[in-house]
């Protein structure tokens, strides 16, 4: 997880000073911010990391908050730190991701168990993502006529009623299909169909 | 809109502590239970019954147990809240490990958990804690499920009070509204067959909190009232069984019964009652017994029932009811050691007619005395007076503490922390350490000032006069109000002179009549839009005087009010009585000064304090 940053998002000087002590401490990167929009001002959308957030901020609430980010595709998980929590906020900020719903004053290791989910759960989201972005490209790489031949392949006809579907012959669909899987970096059928439905790409009839 | 709202709010008080337990090697052992608490906070009974068992359960275990609260609205009141709740729960305990038991408190919270078992604990053992064998008697208990129950037996509670008040002829029954309000009219109308010649119920289930208030003043002088649920009230949100104790106390004019043990002392007369104490200490016993292994069905505890009858000395005097006539064997409480005593008790909670009286007689007492005196020091009156309405003020401020304290001690915690992780990590240098001490120090500080400036308005006390900065006086009176002006969005603009200004009397009663004003202001201003919210705060020093407004974007007052806005008892709130302004009026006569208010040509209402500088033979009158 190197690399990644928590971001701590509070007005109250004395807290949010306290709260990047104790993730320094805990070998954490910890930058901090006294208002949302300062916050929105700084935060890099490519950067790894997560936001512990205060939900009373004088300049915004923090739900409002969490929507801009989301408006504005920032990914970063959110852990929300509340005086007192209400539970239609709580489960609303939950319902839109957010990853923990904590209230002040929140023992450190409670906040440091929070904060190692929500790093986890941006890792795996940021490799998924990368993932993704991966496929697509290779998928790019295909031509419009190998894209129907594929879309053939994966409802799992087999070659021959794929060239009568598309009349051309059978060795040409051959040929489509090895060029195919080579531009995908693949070497199986199995695979292709798994890739599929990673790109979400639903199989014609 | 806000007030259904308030209705199915729920608050979630819980520190989720499951998250250590979930993802932390260091405590595996930990045992979670889970408790869900029946309404709202501030339920006398549910409260006690939550804390005892907290503190029973601690003192029973050695392995640590976690218990995590949460408050569960009145079951079945709407779909959308209780949906929330479960949708909540849901999403805490997602790749979470399950609790090892769960505990509810309370009939609705009992109802909510056998409701939503399958979907939420569908394999935890539940004990249903201080729970209405009502409330239990739709489904036998399941295999591992046990209760701690209570039957309280009403219609021999009816027996009592007749014969008590045997001319009583209608029982004025306050049995709350909503789903728990129609539960307990339907039970209790079958229960109460039998006087079905000899009395008359009258139900109060469709009447809204205020309507409530106003008929229980009302009442014909043949009735008793008997309370049995603060429940939530039609229009009225949710009130706490205390403040809806206080309130009825303050207004009723017939005496009032109730059958817990906690509310005595809080408003009712007395009787025979249910002792909820001990029901925590019954109920982590059981817990114990469960966590150790035992089968929850092995556990079999007999319902809890009325006990001793037991009074309130002041209810008994106040209605006339002679001791004598008391069953054999009652307790009688709260006999007064001194009239003061039992005055200053009763207006700590600002309640009871007998005070409001007391208050209202002494304030007319001190303003007449301080027209003809204009003398500070001699108002000893206006100081008790002030003191309850300085009291009552704080105590809508209360909540703000708690949340204000967080955050200091956030940094505290947090800085500990952090000092113990770099020494377990042999990473504590001098210079780390130092650092991470002064600033436990300035948090600390920071809390002590926090509590100060709170104490030194909740203190009774004698009155101070000397020169005071009424600019100094105004910025501490922002910042004791300034959590609930950031909490509602309230913007406070400051325009004060930069060098001091003098005026003569007393810091904390003038600190309270701007506090005062400044609330009044904030309350006015809750309808509109928050990015119209604002407070300007304005000293203007003139030749011999001061003036101080606190101007507001509110409403504004309204034509009926004017004038009459400083007698006692004329109030636009929905919730005052209408004494705060009368005695801040009566603190700034005191000083020489005088107080207005007008509405602004653009919309909300100015108050202004006008108060000699010190030196000056002024009278601002």
């Amino acid at each position: 997880m190197s690399g990644a940053i928590v971001h701590v998002v509070d007005d109250d000087e004395d807290a949010r000073k306290g709260t990047a002590r104790l993730l320094a401490a805990a070998g954490l990167e910890a930058r901090t911010y006294a208002g949302a929009v300062e916050f929105l001002g700084a935060i890099d959308a490519e950067s790894s990391g997560c936001i512990i957030l205060d939900v009373r901020l004088p300049d915004h609430h923090g739900l409002e908050l969490q929507a801009v980010l989301a408006e504005r595709g920032v990914p970063l998980p959110i852990i929300f730190v509340t005086g007192h929590g209400e539970i239609p906020d709580t489960v609303r900020a939950i319902q839109r991701g957010a990853v923990d719903f904590l209230t002040k004053p929140v023992d450190g290791h409670v906040l440091l168990a929070a904060v190692q989910r929500a790093l986890a759960r941006d890792t795996a989201a940021r490799a998924a993502r990368a993932r993704q972005q991966e496929l697509r490209q290779r998928y790019e790489r295909l031509t419009p006529r190998e894209r129907e031949v594929f879309l053939h392949l994966i409802s799992g006809q087999l070659n021959k009623q794929v060239a009568a579907d598309l009349q051309i012959t059978e060795r040409t669909i051959k040929l489509h299909r090895a060029s195919i899987l080579q531009k995908l970096e693949i070497s199986s059928m199995a695979e292709l169909a798994r890739m599929a439905v990673d790109l979400g790409i639903a199989p014609t009839d | 809109m806000s007030t259904r709202r308030r209705l199915y709010r729920s608050v979630l008080t819980a520190i989720l502590l499951w998250l250590l337990a979930a993802s932390s090697e260091a405590a595996p052992t930990v045992r979670q239970v889970l408790l869900l608490q029946s309404l709202d906070r501030g339920s006398l009974v549910f409260d006690t019954v939550t804390a005892n068992f907290r503190a029973a359960l601690q003192e029973r275990t050695v392995e640590p147990v976690t218990v995590t609260e949460f408050v569960v609205a009145p079951a079945g009141f709407t779909e959308s809240p209780e949906k929330a709740i479960v949708d909540f729960l849901q999403a805490a305990f997602t790749d979470r490990p399950r609790p090892d038991l769960v505990v509810t408190v309370g009939g609705p919270a009992a109802a909510f958990a056998r409701r939503h078992r399958p979907e939420l604990f569908p394999d935890t053992p539940i004990l249903f804690a201080a729970t209405e064998v009502r409330f239990l008697r739709d489904a036998p208990l399941a295999e591992n499920e046990t209760s701690v129950p209570v039957a309280i037996d009403y219609p021999a509670l009816v027996d009592d009070i007749l014969q008590l008040l045997p001319q009583t002829k209608h029982l004025f029954m306050v049995n709350g509204s909503g789903p728990l309000g129609r539960f307990w009219h339907d039970e209790l109308e079958r229960n109460f067959e039998r006087y079905r010649d000899r009395l008359t119920f009258i139900w109060t289930d469709d009447l809204s909190y205020e309507q409530l208030l106003q008929r229980a003043a009302t009442l014909s002088p043949d009735s008793a009232i008997f309370f049995i649920s603060s429940g939530t009230f039609a229009t009225g949100g949710w009130q706490g069984e205390e403040r809806a104790l206080a309130d009825l106390s303050a207004r009723a004019n017939r005496p009032m019964f109730g059958a817990q043990s906690v509310w005595l002392g809080s408003g009712i007369a007395g009787g025979r009652l249910l002792y909820v104490e001990d029901l925590g200490a019954v109920a982590a016993n059981a817990a114990v017994r469960i966590m150790n292994g035992e089968p929850a069905a092995s556990i079999k505890i007999p319902p809890l029932q009325l006990g001793q009858a037991a009074f309130d000395a002041r209810q008994l005097r106040r209605w006339n009811i002679s001791e004598s006539q008391l069953p054999a064997g009652s307790d009688v409480r709260f006999r007064p050691p001194s009239l003061w005593r039992d005055y200053r008790r009763e207006v700590l909670g600002g309640l009871g007619a007998l005070v409001v009286q007391s208050i209202f007689i002494a304030g007319l007492l001190y303003q007449r005395r301080a027209r003809q005196r204009a003398e500070i020091d001699s108002s000893r009156h206006l100081a008790l007076a002030a003191d309850a309405n300085r009291r009552a003020t704080m105590s809508a401020l209360t909540g703000s503490i708690a949340h204000e304290l967080s955050q200091p001690l956030n940094a505290i915690l947090h800085n500990t922390q952090a000092g113990e992780l770099l020494l377990a990590g042999n990473r504590a240098t001098p210079d780390a350490l130092r650092d991470i001490l002064a600033d436990i120090r300035t948090a600390d500080v920071r809390a002590t000032q926090i509590i100060e400036r709170h104490r030194t308005m909740l203190r009774n006390r004698q009155l101070d006069v000397k020169p005071v900065d009424i600019h100094a006086v105004v910025r501490e009176s922002v910042a004791l109000v300034a959590h609930d002006t950031r909490a509602r969005q309230v913007q406070v603009d400051l325009d004060l002179p930069p060098e001091p200004c003098f005026v003569v009397g007393d810091q904390v009663l003038l600190q309270q009549v701007l506090v005062n004003l400044m609330v009044n202001a904030i309350d006015a201003m809750g309808e509109i839009s928050p990015d119209r919210r604002r407070v300007r705060m304005c000293n203007t020093v003139g030749r011999d005087t001061v003036e101080v407004s606190v101007r507001d974007a509110g409403s504004g007052l309204p034509e009926t009010v004017n004038g009459a806005l400083f007698e006692p008892f004329v109030t636009t709130k929905t919730d005052g009585i209408g004494i705060g302004l009368t005695i801040a009026r009566s603190i700034v006569e005191a000083h020489r000064g005088r107080m207005d208010a007008r509405n602004n040509p653009e919309g909300g209402a100015t108050f202004t304090v006008t108060l000699p500088l010190k030196g000056s033979p002024v009278v601002a009158a």
